[in-house]
């Protein structure tokens, strides 16, 4: 295994802990999973009412397209510091093909410097089993840093994104993961 | 050619250049917007959402 290789292992087995943490990988046998929407956080839901998404204190609702929700969290000159998105299916994406579905379609919508660090395929994630990717891009304006999953629930196939800038990432990153965690569809 | 003819051959000709500059005038930025095969609207059908602006990518699924 090259070193790319093992530190992509070792990326990978970091997001499928942080996604169990956050409560996405469901608990150890006997316990259950921390997968409810935390204290004074809101829910949003899709206007099909198809999924749901959570958004902790501080943030808001920002507009996004007909059929989708987002909330963020605000910097000066409105810049976006961090994302919350849930939008359904509505292409070719599937579990099986969302590591390279993702990162392909944000560099086709114009992102730069898309750079995978680790995807999963077919683990638990919030009320369903998704495929997840965790990858870095530039728009015109900021550095982000992103976890987006394509969950297939009971109710639909929903892609959920959880973003932030790479500055901020490390401080909001449990916030968003607890957000993925939390996501119903 | 008659006048008419002449007259007709200038508006196709000047048609013909407005379609061809726009795409070199639009450049990039504008490119990244012409994708649209949803019922979802995406890159400003009008909307303000964020991947419009520079923030984050949504989970949009077309191009």
């Amino acid at each position: 295994m090259t070193a790319t290789a093992t530190s992509k292992a070792i990326a990978g087995a970091v997001l499928v802990a942080a996604l169990a943490l956050a409560g996405c990988g469901g608990g150890a046998a006997g316990t259950a999973p921390t997968r409810s929407v935390p204290a004074g956080w809101t829910t949003l839901a899709l206007p099909s009412h198809t999924a749901s998404l959570a958004y902790p204190l501080g943030w808001r609702p920002i507009e996004s397209d007909p059929g989708t929700v987002s909330a963020a969290t605000m910097g000066r000159d409105g810049l976006i510091v961090g994302y919350l998105n849930a939008t359904p299916r509505q292409a070719n994406e599937s579990l099986r093909n969302w590591a390279t579905f993702r990162p392909r379609h944000n560099a086709q919508e114009g992102d730069r410097d898309v750079r995978v660090l680790h995807d999963t395929t077919g683990v638990p994630v919030g009320s369903g089993r998704g495929s997840c990717v965790e990858d870095t891009y530039r728009t015109v304006r900021a550095h982000y840093h992103e976890v987006a999953c394509l969950v297939d629930g009971q109710r639909a196939s929903t892609v959920v994104v959880a973003a932030a800038t790479t500055t901020a990432w490390p401080r909001m990153a449990g916030e968003l993961h607890r957000a993925i965690a939390a996501f119903r569809t | 050619m008659t006048l008419t003819t002449r007259l007709r051959f200038l508006a196709v000709l000047a048609a013909s250049a407005g379609l061809a500059a726009s795409p070199a005038v639009a450049g990039a930025h504008a490119a990244k917007k012409r994708h649209h095969h949803s019922s979802i609207p995406q890159h400003n059908g009008g909307d303000h959402d964020a991947d419009n602006r520079g923030g984050p990518s949504d989970g949009d699924g077309n191009i």
